[in-house]
């Protein structure tokens, strides 16, 4: 694909220029990422916005434990930057090392670390963005806590540029953890693994991250030659040193139950090439495909609803990535490129039979909320620019 | 109102669940703030078919519904000050369904945030959010405030355990938004963004929360100070240590000796600021984390530091804390409660305003902090008979506020704008914010009947 209109602003006033040119002369604006993550097709006339020059670290403030950076900045490099100075945005997307702060936090980019360390809206205390309007706001600050007026930072975080463009973020900021360890177990079957995922929740150990992947999924982790290809649960433990051993211990006699073995990597250099190449190769099988499908559970019908995507989904189509975090008791899916188009739906009806539900990658789907959902797509963007907004309301 | 349209409302719910009497109409004028309006009628519906009946006759013939729980309210975001109906939701107060292991509870809006809690706890679970109201205010009106408490520094306010919901549009359309499950399934999260609006853009009739275990282990610490800066700078420094407490509270002289002379826990009277700090978690992480504490708190002269050393102990300090905003009724008549939040490093700077402020009007100002979210509750004491002193009051909290936003703070930390603070929207937001933001009210009710022009005028 060809792509002539690419825009990269140099600062807000850039931005809001481009903006209020989209709007003047009716062109659909989009993120620059979206071109590799979803490959949408786009015309001539559509502008391409790459956030990368406004990427500033414009306040790191280790009174208050928060920083004020541009959106633009690479999520990846953006965490590099605070582990160095001791600090930590829990955050983490297989995205990361690709997209921009604004296009996770705008996109909502599922965190493997959901759960134990929240959402975005937990860590984002200031915006400043440009809206489909044209009006560039501000709202929020330094502050923890906010509840003046409605909470219009909650509403553009996931808002999948229907509504505007965040280009500056506060954001709340974590103490970097003592220690890391991740810990890897090789199960039997998917369903043991997420049994055993699910009791760990309840012994007080707080992961930080509770992945199961299937046998596809394994090979996610290719480059290492220490992991059996076998469905995988993924640990990361992170605290305090004095805990850590215990936390390990409780880790161990879980799994035992289920005969799993386990490799525990303490080596925090390993541990992070570990989660670039899982991270990486995950990003890669998504850019191949733009069918993915994401879905939740309960945590107690998980390991059943699990178990039957993955034998019935091999046994349909074709071969499947399936990626569960255990901690949310949210998975996707993500399909070979043989699997042809009847997946979709047998997956819907083994989400439906265990009252899971799937996430649509698409917004303004709550059901009874259209009238209200569209009026507010016209306060946020009354000209259409939005390239994924739609018909005109 | 006319009596047709009171009438109506007898229709729709037992008669018994309508009062329209003078003294009746007087008990709903009120919240915990000082204004008053009185409502036309009161309906206390009992089911989410009736909630939806009584809104879409609202609708229909544009009557002002104010929704409200327990009438805790600090912002005054619950009074009637436009008639029409007050709908009390406090008959609906059923816990529906409590999920241990999917960690997943679901509540009618009536239901009270400690009996919660009481349902919970033995099983090993708690509810987050604490506000100091949480013996008798509901959990709708939590969600409608965002409520936070003492426990938010660590563990977050309402918002982030809210999974979905019920709710009744101002047409009296029923809509289910979010799931019971652990992550919401539309990424624009409308669930969160109705949580803190003051029940403005719909009225929740279920609520699906998110419950937590309750961590292994505790510490409770008690530390005094002979300045408020010093505590204030405890308080950041104990963050900037790499130590996140479950709670750090602040307190000041004035409120020392009100819990004091309340509850007799033989607090040190002559310190001028307490701080009453929890860590939690596993029991091996705990030693080590008061140990940091400790060493700040010298670091910042403290006075008097001390463990507490038994769960009765524990339970006594938080008596004290939770029970001081009513314990100043001793001292004076009257209080009123401002709710700020400023960066936590400006709570020094705010600290010494505040002390300034209650110099230059001659007004007992006590300072009451989750200071670890930079967030105050200054208390303001009065004789509320006294209409000089009344507007002393109010020339005091406006300054207050101006202070916290020159601090690059914000108007409310967890009470809400209301009717309090709607005057003061502006100090706090441009102009094409404001204008946003009343254009999302009207997409959500464009007959604008829903606790109609709190927050900001809306218009029609």
């Amino acid at each position: 694909m060809v792509v002539n209109n690419i825009v990269d602003p140099k600062d807000n006033k850039e931005l809001q220029e481009i903006i209020s040119k989209a709007i003047s002369q009716n062109q659909k604006l989009l993120l620059k990422e979206n071109l590799e993550l979803k490959a949408p097709t786009v015309d001539e006339k559509t502008v391409v916005i790459d956030l990368a020059h406004l990427n500033k670290v414009i306040e790191l403030d280790k009174d208050n434990f928060t920083i004020t950076v541009e959106g633009g900045i690479n999520f990846l490099e953006f965490q590099t930057l605070l582990a160095e100075k001791g600090f930590y945005f829990p955050m983490d997307t297989y995205a990361s090392g690709h997209t921009s702060l604004s296009y996770n936090v705008l996109h909502a980019l599922p965190s493997y670390s959901l759960g134990e360390y929240g959402n975005y809206r937990e860590y984002v205390l200031g915006i400043e963005a440009v809206l489909f309007n044209g009006d560039l706001i501000k709202i929020g600050g330094k502050n923890i806590k906010n509840v003046s007026g409605l909470d219009i930072i909650g509403l553009m975080i996931g808002s999948q540029e229907y509504f505007g463009i965040i280009n500056n973020f506060t954001l709340r900021l974590l103490p970097l953890p003592e220690e890391k360890q991740v810990v890897i177990c090789n199960f039997k079957d998917i369903k043991t693994a997420q049994e055993a995922a699910f009791q760990l929740t309840n012994k007080g150990i707080s992961p930080a991250k509770l992945l199961v992947v299937n046998t596809s999924g394994a090979q996610l982790l290719e480059n290492n030659t220490k992991i059996t290809k076998s469905p995988l649960l993924i640990v990361e433990l992170e605290g305090f040193k004095a805990s850590m051993q215990r936390k390990i211990s409780i880790l161990q006699e879980t799994v035992a139950q289920y005969d799993a073995t386990c490799l525990i990597i303490s080596d925090n250099i390993e541990s992070r090439d570990l989660w670039t190449i899982f991270r990486e190769n995950q990003y890669q099988l998504l850019a191949k495909t733009v069918d993915s499908v994401s879905f939740s559970g309960f945590y107690t019908k998980l390991p059943e609803m699990v178990t039957q995507l993955d034998n019935e989904l091999v046994k349909c189509c074709s071969d499947f990535t399936i990626i569960i975090n255990c901690l949310i008791g949210s998975g996707m899916i993500i399909p070979s490129e043989k699997a042809g188009t009847d997946w979709y739906e047998e997956v819907g009806k083994i989400v439906d039979k265990y009252q899971g539900r799937i996430l649509d990658k698409k917004s303004f789907k709550e059901p009874g909320m259209g009238i209200v959902q569209e009026k507010l797509k016209a306060a946020f963007d009354p000209a259409n620019i939005s390239f994924f907004g739609g018909e005109k309301v | 109102m006319n009596s047709k349209q009171i009438n109506y409302f007898k229709t729709i719910v037992d008669p018994k669940n309508i009062c329209t009497t003078k003294e009746e109409l007087l008990v709903y004028e009120y919240d915990a703030t000082l204004l008053k309006g009185a409502p036309e009628v009161i309906v206390f519906p009992e089911t989410t078919g009736q909630v939806s009946l009584i809104l879409a006759y609202a609708y229909q013939e544009n009557i002002p519904v104010t929704t409200r729980g327990a009438g805790t309210n600090l912002s005054g975001g619950t009074i009637p000050d436009q008639g029409g109906i007050a709908l009390v939701l406090t008959k609906m107060n059923k816990v529906l369904e409590i999920d241990f292991e999917n960690r997943v509870v679901v509540v009618e809006p009536g239901t009270i945030n400690q009996e919660l809690q009481d349902m919970l706890t033995p099983h090993g679970y708690y509810y987050p959010p604490d506000p100091a109201s949480m013996k008798a205010c509901t959990i709708g009106g939590n969600v409608g405030e965002c409520s936070g408490g003492p426990r938010c520094l660590k563990y977050g306010v309402t918002r982030d355990y809210i999974l979905g919901m019920e709710m009744v549009l101002s047409t009296g359309e029923v809509v289910a938004i979010g799931s019971k499950q652990q992550v919401n399934p539309d990424p624009l999260d409308i669930v969160k963004f109705m949580v803190g609006s003051e029940g403005t853009l719909g009225v929740f009739t279920k609520l699906f929360l998110k419950i937590k275990k309750i961590s292994e282990a505790k510490k409770t610490m008690l530390c005094t100070f002979n300045s408020v800066k010093d505590a204030s700078r405890t308080v950041a420094n104990i963050v900037r240590e790499g130590i996140v407490p479950t709670t750090l509270e602040l307190m000041d002289n004035l409120l020392i000796n009100c819990a004091e002379d309340f509850i007799g826990l033989g607090l040190d009277r002559t310190a001028d600021a307490l701080l009453l700090i929890e860590v939690d978690g596993l029991k091996e992480e705990l030693d080590g984390q008061v140990e940091v504490i400790k060493k700040v708190c010298e670091k910042n002269n403290v006075k008097g530091f001390k463990i507490a050393q038994s769960a009765k102990e524990v339970d006594q300090l938080w008596t004290a804390r939770r029970t001081v905003i009513g314990a100043v009724a001793r001292k004076r008549p009257s209080y009123s409660m401002q709710d700020v939040t400023v960066p936590r490093n400006k709570l020094p700077d705010i600290v010494e305003e505040i002390v300034n402020i209650s110099e230059k009007y001659n007004l007992p100002i006590g300072v009451l902090a989750h200071a670890g979210d930079g967030n105050l509750h200054p208390l303001v004491l009065f004789d509320e008979r006294n209409q000089e002193e009344v507007e002393k009051v109010h020339e005091a909290e406006f300054l207050i506020c101006k202070k916290a936003l020159s601090l690059g703070g914000t108007l409310s930390g967890e009470h809400g704008i209301g009717l309090l603070k709607k005057p003061f929207l502006d100090q706090e937001f441009a102009p094409e914010v404001l204008s946003l933001k009343r254009q999302i009210m009207l997409a959500f009710d464009s007959g604008n009947i829903l606790n109609p022009d709190k927050i900001l005028e809306v218009g029609k």
